[in-house]
């Protein structure tokens, strides 16, 4: 029985992985199963009721009474306000245009459309419906294989939370103590990579295949140099206002990332009114979409912080530890690539929101002891977590895209016509994946890739 | 059966147009937070109105918007689910899963929830307890009540979303079809 009493916390992972298959909502699955593993603990004596109470000031200091995050809810209203806003269609045809003579054009410009976008917008469903809404229809119609059509655009609006600003980084941040400014630094470049090597790799089979990727009909575009400048200016400068806006005040060190966001949701409202799409009706249901992520992001905190809690009343930090020197992992780089092969593993079932909110907390007092030396550079303990960070945040990008539970997919699968299928989806998913993995090993290899700009700015002295 | 059908609607209702007012607080904080950018810029600031108090007040914002719309989230299915094990289960067998989640693990969350966080707020409510910074807000029970309204509206939300699967479970034939947990894994 003792044996019992001590292993409480592993029997609560192990019905935790189970029950959360059932398919009811995540958050309920963590809060009841902690409230249902707390009694058992008190029945062996292991647990006191009292301390349920501590889920109160858990909230409060960790979810309500926390200014950094205030950033969540306001980077998911601009997002949001931005999708509506009719920026998209604009940008979308002046990157055709530029692109189009050279091979895979089209996709490419939904690519870069994707970077910018990712660069204004902190979450991925608004970029993803954004892309798919505008740019699908289009890459139908010149005749692109349905596969890379999709790939393309599912791994474009995936960008959109790892190139800052960041909902992901926000909170990754608030759980580590990492201050946000500096991880939106560190995750310009590695983000600016992942975008990179999707444009080489839709060159290089546009090329080799001309088939999958159909050249747009040359008369596409302006006639004269003049309409040519007004295109690219009623297109580049709504988003680059708002990218030097947010990313600009904060990498000046201007404005707190709160600020940003709030200054960022209000630039989207004048674009959106600007663009003539603000009416009241328009208006609530982007109120009522943000508010629904923004609950839904906030609801797994509610269940998470009481799981961690009863997880750690029982003793679950000791037994990571045990754990990891079981499987014979104890030095820093061990520890860091299991971790790295469990967030990609857990991504092909869960995605960013719990795989952060359930694994960050078990492993974060084993993360913050490792020590990498010199392959980090100067800086200590805060360079590693920053790193480690951004090599999540890499990571989680696959999590968006990996069947049969990625966000992006199912954002898409609402979106796509009926002429393509989820296989179509999957298949089309799969390079994009691989493209990810070697940013990852790239992150990994070189730490400066991440770090450069941080020391740069001066985030990391 | 009619009854409860038409209780868990009126529920669902009433939780809806309360989230709808309270989701104006997205513009109230963008408001709240380009007005506290601007006046320290300019070096100027109202009267009882300074930087301190309004950066608070963002934080009671955003508290509020996520307390009120827990509730409606999951009446719109909102939440997040991880329902690949479960896609192709038939309707009966799935309502009856969600019967099991409200009871095992909602009704039980919701509980616990609200019992302390009514005495977190109670405590803050006796005390009069204001903020730590001399130059911040009063009122702390506010933002505290929020948190303990917030979970009684989910408990709202869980017991309506309960009384509907009782009547698609059990009740007469004409009244299942209204009664079919509309958003059950429909969407994501």
């Amino acid at each position: 029985m003792a044996w019992v009493a001590q292993h409480l916390s592993v029997f609560l992972f192990l019905f935790l992985a189970i029950l959360l298959f059932t398919g009811y909502p995540v958050a309920f699955v963590l809060g009841g199963i902690a409230i249902f593993f707390g009694a058992v603990g008190m029945a062996f004596g292991v647990f006191e009721p009292m301390m349920f109470f501590n889920l109160l000031p858990r909230i409060w200091g960790g979810i309500a009474a926390n200014p950094i995050l205030v950033a969540v809810p306001m980077f998911i209203f601009m997002g949001t306000v931005l999708e509506r806003s009719g920026v998209a269609n604009d940008l979308l045809h002046a990157l055709q245009v530029l692109t189009r003579r050279v091979p895979g054009g089209l996709a490419m410009s939904v690519t870069l459309m994707g970077t910018i976008m990712a660069a204004t917008t902190g979450i991925v469903g608004a970029s993803v419906v954004m892309l798919t809404l505008v740019a699908l229809p289009a890459m139908m119609q010149r005749g692109y294989q349905k596969e890379l059509a999709v790939g393309t655009i599912a791994s474009a609006g995936t960008l959109g939370i790892l190139i800052p600003p960041s909902i992901m980084l926000v909170i990754m941040g608030d759980l580590l103590q990492v201050s946000v400014g500096t991880l939106f630094a560190a995750a310009v470049l590695p983000g600016l990579l992942l975008s990179f090597l999707y444009l080489a790799y839709i060159c290089a089979i546009s090329f080799y295949k001309p088939e999958l990727a159909p050249p747009l009909p040359p008369e596409v575009g302006p006639k004269t140099a003049a309409e040519f400048w007004a295109m690219i200016g009623k297109s580049f400068v709504p988003p680059t206002f708002l990218i030097v806006l947010v990313l600009g005040s904060i990498f000046g060190g201007w404005a707190t990332p709160t600020e940003a966001a709030g200054v960022g949701a209000a630039g989207a409202l004048l674009l959106a009114w600007y663009n003539g799409r603000l009416s009241l009706k328009e208006l609530n249901r982007m109120i009522e979409s943000a508010a629904l992520t923004n609950a839904l992001v906030f609801f797994i905190f509610f269940g998470a912080t009481l799981f961690a809690f009863v997880f750690r009343a029982l003793g679950g930090d000791d037994i990571v530890t045990e754990v990891l020197k079981l499987l014979g992992l104890d030095t820093g780089w061990e520890i860091l690539l299991f971790v790295m092969g469990l967030v990609f593993l857990l991504g092909f079932f869960f995605d960013w929101i719990e795989i952060c909110l359930i694994v960050l907390p078990v492993f974060a007092p084993v993360l913050k002891g490792i020590d990498f030396g010199p392959h980090l550079g100067e800086g200590g303990a805060i360079v590693f977590l920053t790193w480690f960070i951004i090599l999540m945040s890499v990571n989680l990008q696959t999590s968006f895209l990996t069947p049969p539970f990625g966000f992006t997919l199912f954002y898409m699968k609402g979106t796509v016509p009926p002429s393509i299928t989820m296989a179509h989806i999957y298949r089309g998913i799969i390079p994009f994946v691989v493209l990810q993995l070697i940013g990852l090993v790239v992150a990994i290899a070189f730490p400066e890739l991440a770090l450069w700009l941080p020391r740069k700015v001066g985030f990391l002295n | 059966m009619e009854r409860l059908l038409a209780a868990s609607a009126a529920i669902e209702r009433a939780l809806y147009r309360l989230s709808m007012a309270a989701g104006w607080l997205f513009v109230a904080c963008t408001v709240v937070i380009v007005f506290d950018v601007l006046t320290r810029k300019f070096g100027f600031q109202l009267p009882g109105m300074g930087s301190t108090r309004l950066q608070e007040l963002e934080w009671h914002l955003h508290t509020a918007l996520f307390c009120f719309w827990l509730g409606t989230a999951y009446l719109k299915n909102a939440h997040v689910r991880i329902d690949i094990l479960v896609a192709r289960t038939a309707p009966r067998r799935l309502a009856w899963i969600e019967l099991l989640g409200v009871l095992l693990f909602a009704l039980p969350y919701c509980l616990v929830a609200i019992y302390f966080s009514y005495d977190f707020f109670h405590t803050a409510w006796q005390y009069n307890e204001s903020s730590d910074s001399a130059t911040g807000l009063p009122w702390r029970w506010i933002p505290k009540g929020i948190i303990s309204i917030g979970l009684m509206l989910l408990l709202a939300a869980v017991i309506s979303v309960g009384l509907r699967l009782v009547v698609y479970l059990w009740g007469p034939e004409r009244l299942r079809r209204a009664a079919a947990f509309a958003g059950a894994r429909a969407q994501p």
